[in-house]
């Protein structure tokens, strides 16, 4: 036993500590940044370009449902955001990492404005659709409330003063607010069941035909890698601003720091 | 591409009005989520270079600067990676 | 044996939180009106915004009913813990050496005995004058009283998050109505069920579920939460 309680001393303690290291996340992360950026507008460009014009209409909803290269990645990203924000805040709160609060800290406006998106192209996409400008389905009423989670953790981040107990207070709400997820889908899920007229079926996806799936798999992977590059520049600049007292941000900022 | 000529391109079958204005949202999202961390980082960037220059103007030098100076340089170097301050593990 | 008298002094401690809780809301019944004649307020709003129609009212009455009691425990939350984070006693609950989980158990407990037994009092009066058919009254009540706890338990976590923020009533709203929305689709979905005649149980039985879960969960919840924002 003896062995392996060295060998975990000595190998996991390091490699978390350098993990949670800021120094060394900001010159990582500076390096990568110019070839996740590039990659990312490329990947954005060609789906969005690819969907937009050289896919053929829909048989049934003509050429609205080209807002599924839009909806379908922010609404996936919304959800996903929120659960990293959710893991960042059990680790901030089990191992007290302040990398990962600067994580949830730079993530939350990101994730709003994705699912802020995701629902507007939703009601606009629901207008040739069905007619209307928005209707209360399963999957946009859950991302409304999601939008209402997003919001929550921003404004009590807002509320309170001391850095330290920020971190653990929106580290709590989020890990409430993703225990609580799975409830609200459950729950709308079955009162829009009850409620349901007849021809509303806009959550239900028929299975793509290949030449719209290519490019809706390649904007979702866009919109992830832009979701990185945000969030890695936001985080960035939360380390510059925590960390100014430190000589390596000092010496950073001399040297004339750029993104 | 499935339109033949930019009218078709704009009209979209009567659906331009719809995904028109929605791709133009979507840029705005985009341009935000470029632009409002990179400004961020600017003011940062300015504030911390205000704050080095002005740390730096060559005072009178006193005993009590002194004193001020060797505890900020000891405080900062620990206390960056965790919470807690002291050792971790 | 030791750990049968801790447990022992544990609940006692409990107890005794909640005796002091209600002996402290019947000292100012005001207050402890307050929920109650907004409840009696905002149910009064809904005819006079809508319709006086028996037929229109008789459909929404259900929605409404639990809607204002919704409202009404939200409005009430913000004096879970700020009235003994003002005199000082929230810091010597934090330094009790019983479980805090079981001690805010007691306030919570005691918070639903002064707001939620009010407003279930309440609620076939105001469900007569907004029209809801007789038949459903029973599920009206019995979803209020598996509810009105449930909504105690979640609130509570958002009263303990800004329990040391200034103004904090409408953020401790923004934090609690998400958790508010599954216990609201199932507590209307079971008087709706009853007004078209049809069983309720399995609403009830879903209300039950997630109360169970917040008993547990809740406690632990809003425990932690005051320690991360009281201790800093």
């Amino acid at each position: 036993m003896i062995w392996y309680a060295d060998i975990r001393k000595t190998m996991n303690w390091t490699f978390f500590h350098k993990l949670g290291s800021p120094k060394w996340f900001y010159e990582i992360s500076g390096k990568w940044l110019p070839w996740l950026a590039i990659l990312a507008a490329l990947m954005m460009v060609t789906g969005l370009t690819w969907g937009l014009l050289f896919t053929p209409p829909d048989y049934l909803q003509g050429n609205s449902y080209r807002i599924i290269f839009l909806h379908v990645p922010t609404a996936f990203l919304a959800s996903a955001i929120y659960v990293s924000m959710a893991i960042a805040g059990a680790v901030t709160l089990i191992w007290r990492i302040k990398l990962a609060d600067m994580a949830l800290k730079s993530m939350a406006p990101i994730g709003t404005s994705f699912c802020f998106l995701a629902l507007i192209t939703g009601a606009i996409w629901g207008k040739p659709t069905w007619g209307t400008w928005w209707v209360w389905d399963a999957r946009l009423t859950s991302m409304l409330i999601l939008l209402f989670l997003y919001f929550g953790v921003i404004a009590l981040r807002g509320a309170i003063r001391s850095a330290n107990t920020q971190a653990r207070a929106c580290a709590i709400l989020t890990l409430v607010g993703v225990v609580n997820i799975p409830i609200i889908k459950f729950s709308v899920q079955w009162w829009n069941t009850l409620h349901q007229g007849s021809t509303l079926k806009l959550t239900e996806k028929p299975s793509m035909a290949p030449e719209m799936l290519w490019p809706l798999l390649i904007s979702i992977a866009a919109f992830y890698l832009f979701f990185t590059v945000a969030l890695i520049i936001r985080m960035r600049t939360e380390i510059l601003d925590r960390e100014r007292r430190t000589k390596w941000v000092r010496n950073a900022v001399e040297a004339g720091a750029r993104s | 591409m499935y339109f033949e000529n930019f009218a078709s391109l704009v009209n979209m079958g009567g659906h331009g009005v719809y995904v028109w204005p929605t791709y133009g949202l979507g840029l705005l999202v985009i341009l935000y989520n470029i632009f409002s961390p990179l400004m961020a980082r600017k003011k940062i960037v300015a504030q911390i270079k205000r704050q080095a220059r002005a740390a730096s103007v060559p005072k009178a030098p006193s005993s009590r600067d002194r004193t001020i100076k060797s505890k900020q340089q000891v405080s900062t170097a620990e206390s960056s990676r965790t919470m807690n301050e002291g050792e971790v593990e | 044996m030791s750990v049968d008298v801790q447990q022992l002094e544990g609940r006692k401690a409990m107890m005794g939180l909640i005796r002091r809780d209600l002996k402290l809301a019947f000292r100012t019944p005001g207050q402890s009106l307050n929920p109650v004649v907004f409840y009696l307020m905002v149910a009064s709003l809904f005819p006079l915004g809508i319709a006086p129609e028996r037929e229109t009212l008789s459909q929404l009455a259900g929605g409404i009913v639990w809607i204002g009691a919704l409202l009404a425990v939200l409005l009430s939350l913000d004096s879970l813990f700020k009235g003994d984070n003002d005199d000082g006693s929230l810091d010597q609950l934090l330094l009790s050496p019983h479980p805090l989980p079981l001690l805010v158990l007691g306030k919570v407990i005691a918070h639903w005995l002064t707001t939620g037994v009010a407003l279930i009092v309440m609620a076939p009066v105001l469900a007569l004058m907004l029209h809801l058919p007789e038949r459903a009254f029973p599920a009206l009540m019995a979803s209020l009283l598996l509810g009105t706890p449930l909504m105690s338990l979640a609130g509570g976590i958002g009263a303990a998050l800004t329990v040391r923020v200034q103004r904090s009533g409408v953020l401790i709203t923004l934090l609690s109505l998400p958790l508010y929305i599954p216990v609201l689709i199932f507590g209307t979905g079971a008087v709706q069920s009853a007004v078209d005649g049809m069983g309720y149980a399995g609403h009830l039985l879903w209300l039950g579920a997630f109360l169970v879960m917040g008993l547990c969960l809740a406690p632990i919840a809003i425990a932690a939460a005051l320690r991360i924002v009281v201790d800093g």
